[in-house]
């Protein structure tokens, strides 16, 4: 009887091992290549139920807050509006001047749309990331900007295979980029996640003003990520006479629960 | 032969799928069940470990592609796992209650969880790649919601089975 058991745990420790040769020695790649690129589609159906399921219940629990943000939204929108009409102005002006300067027109950025399929780790849900239905086969590579419909940094990938990509969510505590506040001074500093709810912008001279409400965008310094691109508002400033630097804590501008569609940057 | 075969490969991608992309999206902490281990706990005391452990491998395997973790990681521990909890059925828990099950299901969910966490821990000691192991209070309150719900999932699913089967159901011997 305990022979019989130990074969057993001998088979299936076999296999086990096996596998995972046939991983290293990347005999297994086409076949998880093929198992990832046929379930797909799947995966990103569930996925979109799920979302679906998430979004019913953040609109039910939400509601009581909805009329306050409506109005808050309508005097945002007022602003923004003012804003576009000035920004398209400016706009015009740009483009007679680069016609002026017979500056080439800037191509516009190359991207690759891409479905979410999973949310988190199954090893630790809390972790801040999402998995994407694109991989090495579509250009990907560890470093480029994940942006949302509205051209919104949410993250950057991790990790690519041939059909699938891990990206860390700018929450996450493990996603760092450098950004830059638009003030005067053009603030610059390192974003990293916190808590996986909130963004905090680290490095801030002490001599740098900043205010609460100001944009915080990437700064372009890095590889893969393009200058510009929006992150977040300044939600509080931490400021104490014996540090250093102060920090500001960042509102990222995406609802992450609500994503299902994201696009990666190329360079 | 075949068609079983067949069967139960449809199912174990049916599981990882519902895990990876349902589950893994709900809302209010549901997101933190692992239906998987759930699920393989009630195979191996309803049926026997020369079949969970194939369904252990059909996962552990498709887990594994699905993760940017070290490929092995879920296998092994899922593997481990299971061995853990044969051994603890055969042993300890030799009736099929409730309370077995729930108690198996405690277990395995405590060894999965401390195999994964701390074989994720050496993993980022050697590569210090992402982020490492965070002792925090929303670590503790996902483990601990990952607990109650894979025990309110067992609760769930023993009845379910108690009433479509009659593999759950206490036997009485009757004196003639």
């Amino acid at each position: 009887m305990q022979k019989t058991g130990t074969k057993k745990l001998a088979i299936f420790m076999a296999v086990i091992g096996l596998l995972i040769f046939l991983h290293i020695t990347r005999v297994l790649i086409p076949v998880e290549s093929f198992i990832t690129g046929i379930l797909r589609p799947l995966l990103s159906g569930f996925y979109s139920v799920s979302s679906s399921v998430r979004a019913t219940y953040n609109e039910q629990t939400s509601k009581e807050d909805l009329f306050a943000r409506i109005k808050q939204l309508e005097s945002h929108a007022n602003q923004l509006t003012v804003e576009n009409a000035k920004l398209k102005m400016l706009e015009q002006e740009n483009q007679i001047l680069r016609q002026y300067l017979k500056f080439s027109a800037k191509s516009k950025q190359n991207y690759v749309l891409c479905n979410i399929i999973s949310r988190g780790r199954i090893d630790n849900p809390v972790m801040q990331g999402i998995i994407i239905d694109r991989g090495a086969k579509d250009g990907l590579f560890p470093g480029l900007a994940v942006v949302s419909g509205q051209g919104i940094i949410i993250g950057k990938i991790i990790a690519v295979k041939n059909n699938i990509a891990e990206v860390y969510l700018i929450t996450n505590q493990a996603c760092k980029l450098a950004a830059v506040m638009q003030n005067q001074n053009k603030t610059s500093g390192i974003i990293q996640g916190e808590l996986g709810l909130t963004v905090r912008m680290e490095f801030i001279p002490q001599t740098e003003k900043i205010k609460i409400g100001g944009l915080v965008v990437t700064s372009g310094l890095e590889r893969g990520i393009p200058r510009g691109l929006v992150i977040g508002k300044v939600n509080q400033i931490i400021k104490e006479s014996n540090e250093l630097w102060q920090s500001a804590i960042i509102e990222p501008l995406v609802d992450f629960d609500e994503l299902t569609i994201v696009s990666v940057l190329l360079p | 032969m075949y068609s079983k075969i067949f069967l139960n490969i449809i199912l174990i991608l049916s599981l990882v799928i519902i895990q990876l992309s349902f589950i893994a999206g709900l809302p209010a902490g549901l997101n933190y069940l692992n239906l998987i281990l759930v699920i393989l706990i009630f195979i191996l005391g309803l049926v026997n470990l020369n079949f969970a452990a194939w369904w252990t491998v059909g996962i552990g395997l498709l887990l594994d592609i699905f993760s940017f973790a070290p490929f092995g990681i879920y296998l092994f521990c899922l593997c481990l796992t299971i061995i853990i909890a044969d051994f603890a059925l055969t042993v300890f828990f030799t009736n099929r209650s409730l309370y077995s099950f729930l108690a198996l299901v405690g277990l395995t969910t405590a060894v999965y969880e401390i195999l994964l966490t701390a074989i994720g821990y050496l993993v980022w000691l050697i590569s210090r790649e992402g982020a490492g192991l965070i002792l925090n209070q929303s670590f503790w309150l996902s483990k601990l919601s990952q607990m109650t719900l894979n025990l309110i999932a067992a609760l769930i699913i023993f009845y379910f089975i108690s009433f479509v089967s009659k593999r759950l159901r206490p036997v009485f011997l009757a004196r003639h």
